[in-house]
């Protein structure tokens, strides 16, 4: 037996094989009965109408939805100015074309040739969604002194995590030149979490981007792996002298959040894009050797092109239906 | 991260000096790191104009819980310390304390033997607390340096040593409820007993890379990370983060966003990493050997004034001692009368506090200004001074604000002194 996870027959706890995806489906906003809302959206119903692009993801059991505002007006206090926009500004020295970009002159420290992305994640409370366990609670943290329980600190910590994930990845995905001085919000709401939350936010939040007609040059797509050490130290030196197959770490694509809980190895959530370059990449786990996770970084590499590839199929067919429509 | 004025005007230099094409070639090298450990508990980080300090504490109190699992191991928690209204700063020390916190006693992973840190089950363990802070983030790495200097403290540390008293078990309480509870702590005053260090299994360090074109750039500034991570079209790169330990291991990578990235380019930055950290361990490995020598240099020459001093007075001395040999050997009764206003740490039944040590002819109450509600329990964990920084001048100019908590032992000696001097006065 390779792994406790992993049933005689190599079956993991919900039939699948260890290599093999949830099922995934992909809805837009043209699936949202969209047209009884009132034009003012004032209704309150249903927040869509108000949104620029929505958008949901769910592989298995894990759900999200991510709605797109904007582009829009960036509010002039909003943050210093980025990394990117350093960069963006010593091209505006050298005589780059930025400043065409930027509708006009570029003022020291106060246009933006290059638009922001903001990002936000809420776990919604129903949510059976993971919480990383922490041992050391007796202790009061900054959030705590903020008047904050120890779970919803933890819960708080987390999505600011997964939202510093989406808002950097998808800095890179959207062709941020094309927006200067203007915002692109992005909000994913984990509606439940049943493992892999983090890759189908991203997943959700880059639909969404498709759905609001957003400008993307390099579409990527995310998924969990896991891997998950052979066996236990004992029976590994038992099966020592007989066959060294077993003890071959197991890879897991696409976690449920029991084996996200009971995997011993590292965890990963790994983000390519389509051209086959990592565009994000998120691992955490127990101290592991550089070629598994180099074969864990590469392992991701066909399984994140397969949901890409279900991912271009239903925006393509969603933009085929708003054709009809128009026509 | 918070991105100079003047780094605009000097931007342009940066890709060419990337691509190597101007005279000032791509950087493949480390700048070199300068480790100050301080006071026995804390090291100060020099990387470029970065500079990071961490600052270890300890306190002995019930554990967090009376599972039998946790009940059994003491707590290792990292923190950030800067002042509030940084908040530039004050995120990137959230941002580090997570990693290094996960790093050092996530799952599946245990840098420090929490278990060595229980003194007795479900009653008292060590609980210990690294403040991380920077005061100036102007090169970039604040991971990198806070990490650093985190396991330089981790390993400069000392905690008293501490004697459980068994035969107390037949003294009969005021309340009588607990017997369980009637084993002695004693805490051991360190020029009593000699400090124990504390038991760290492995020493994972954070490296930071910035990646352009396939060119990995170690310890980037944030004018490299703003290069690499610039959309530039095809030409992208971007910042990874590594958490390797001495095997080599990598515990945690964390390459957010920016531009597309080879997986055979995460591979060589692994491999830095590991590299990396052989480098570092051994400036760390040197900085402690230094810093233990110079330990080992003061303690002959404060006994050496010692002597001296009792030659001149005998009666100071005798004052000091009285004083001296009340404050060693403290025995923290582990069942004092109950007080009111009952802060168990965890609000566990049946533990109190040590608010009640049996301290009489002690030197007046120190003021100590964390954790207050612990109470002295935090004043018996801290280490003596007997590092060669602290001179006051030393530590008032170059710590960080809120590292300004003064170490008991630096005022009992001023007491002493006083003392002395009164007697002095008087003969």
């Amino acid at each position: 037996m390779a792994s406790p996870l992993l049933s005689p027959e190599g079956l993991r706890g919900d039939g699948r094989r260890p290599m093999e995806l949830r099922r995934l489906r992909v809805s837009f906003a043209a699936n949202a009965p969209l047209e009884d809302t009132p034009a003012d959206g004032a209704s309150g119903a249903c927040g869509f109408a108000l949104c620029d692009g929505h958008a949901s993801f769910t592989s298995g059991q894990t759900t999200c939805t991510a709605l797109v505002l904007g582009p829009r007006e960036a509010s002039r206090f909003s943050a210093a100015l980025s990394a990117e926009e350093v960069v963006a500004q010593g091209d505006v020295f050298g005589g780059g074309g930025a400043a065409a970009a930027a509708g006009g002159g570029v003022l020291f420290g106060g246009a933006r040739a290059y638009g922001t992305i903001a990002a936000s994640v809420t776990h919604v409370g129903f949510a059976r969604s993971k919480r990383p366990a922490s041992n050391a609670s007796s202790f009061a943290g900054a959030g705590r002194r903020a008047g904050l329980s120890a779970s919803a600190w933890r819960k708080t910590t987390l999505e600011e995590e997964h939202a510093e994930v989406l808002r950097s990845t998808l800095s890179a995905v959207v062709d941020l030149k094309l927006y200067a001085e203007s915002e692109i919000a992005v909000h994913v709401d984990v509606v439940s979490g049943d493992g892999g939350e983090l890759a189908a936010s991203l997943n959700a939040a880059f639909l969404a981007l498709l759905d609001a007609g957003i400008a993307v040059t390099n579409p990527m797509a995310a998924v969990t792996v896991g891997v998950f050490p052979s066996a236990s130290k004992e029976t590994q030196q038992q099966q020592s002298d007989g066959n060294k197959s077993g003890s071959e770490p197991t890879i897991m694509l696409d976690l449920t959040s029991m084996e996200y809980d009971m995997c011993s190895g590292v965890r990963a959530t790994v983000a390519y894009y389509d051209r086959g370059d990592v565009a994000a990449l998120v691992l955490d786990g127990a101290p592991t050797d550089q070629t598994t996770i180099d074969g864990l970084v590469k392992t991701c590499q066909s399984a994140c092109r397969a949901v890409s590839e279900t991912m271009r199929t239903a925006s393509l067919s969603m933009l085929k239906e708003r054709a009809i429509v128009l026509c | 991260m918070r991105a100079p004025a003047a780094a605009a005007a000097s931007v342009t230099y940066v890709p060419c000096r990337l691509s190597g094409s101007s005279n000032i070639p791509a950087r493949s090298k480390h700048r070199s790191v300068h480790i100050q450990i301080r006071n026995n508990n804390s090291a100060v980080v020099t990387l470029g104009r970065t500079q990071a300090t961490a600052h270890v504490r300890a306190v002995l109190a019930p554990p967090s819980s009376r599972h039998t699992r946790t009940g059994r191991e003491g707590t290792l928690r990292f923190r950030a310390a800067s002042a509030p209204h940084e908040e530039a700063l004050a995120s990137l020390e959230a941002g580090a304390a997570r990693v290094l916190e996960r790093a050092f006693v996530g799952r599946q992973r245990r840098a420090l033997d929490l278990e060595s840190l229980c003194v007795t089950a479900g009653k008292r363990v060590w609980h210990i607390e690294v403040a991380l802070a920077i005061t100036c983030a102007d090169d970039g790495c604040a991971t990198e340096a806070l990490g650093i200097a985190a396991v330089a403290a981790l390993r400069a540390f000392r905690r008293p040593e501490v004697s459980v008293d068994t035969t107390g078990a037949n003294v009969t309480h005021i309340d009588g409820a607990d017997d369980a509870h009637a084993d002695k702590v004693v805490v051991h005053d360190p020029r009593d007993r000699e400090p124990v260090p504390l038991s760290l299994l492995t020493q994972p360090l954070p490296f930071q890379f910035a990646v352009l074109d396939g060119v990995i750039i170690p310890d980037p500034t944030p004018l490299e990370v703003a290069a690499a991570s610039a959309p530039r079209g095809a030409e992208t790169g971007s910042e990874v983060m590594v958490v390797v330990n001495e095997r080599g291991e990598v515990s945690q990578l964390a390459k957010l966003g920016g531009g597309a990235m080879s997986p055979d380019a995460i591979n060589k930055c692994m491999t830095a990493a590991s590299r990396r950290h052989e480098e570092i361990m051994k400036v760390i490995d040197e900085t402690l050997a230094s810093h233990e020598k110079a330990k080992i240099a003061a303690r002959i020459r404060r006994h050496g004034a010692a002597v001296a001093a009792s030659r001149k007075d005998d009666r100071a001395m005798a004052a000091a001692s009285a004083s001296a040999n009340a404050a060693s050997g403290m025995v923290v009764d582990a069942a004092p009368p109950p007080t009111q206003g009952n802060h168990n740490l965890a609000g566990t039944i049946g533990l109190r506090r040590m608010d009640a040590p049996t301290l009489e002819g002690a030197p007046p109450a120190v003021p100590d200004a964390w954790p207050p509600s612990h109470g002295p329990a935090s004043k018996t964990a801290k280490s003596s001074v007997i590092g060669p920084d602290d001179t006051p001048a030393n530590t008032d100019a170059q710590r960080h604000p809120t590292m300004l908590a003064e170490d008991p032992s630096d005022l009992e000696d001023a007491l002493l002194v006083k003392k002395a001097k009164k007697a002095k006065r008087k003969s």
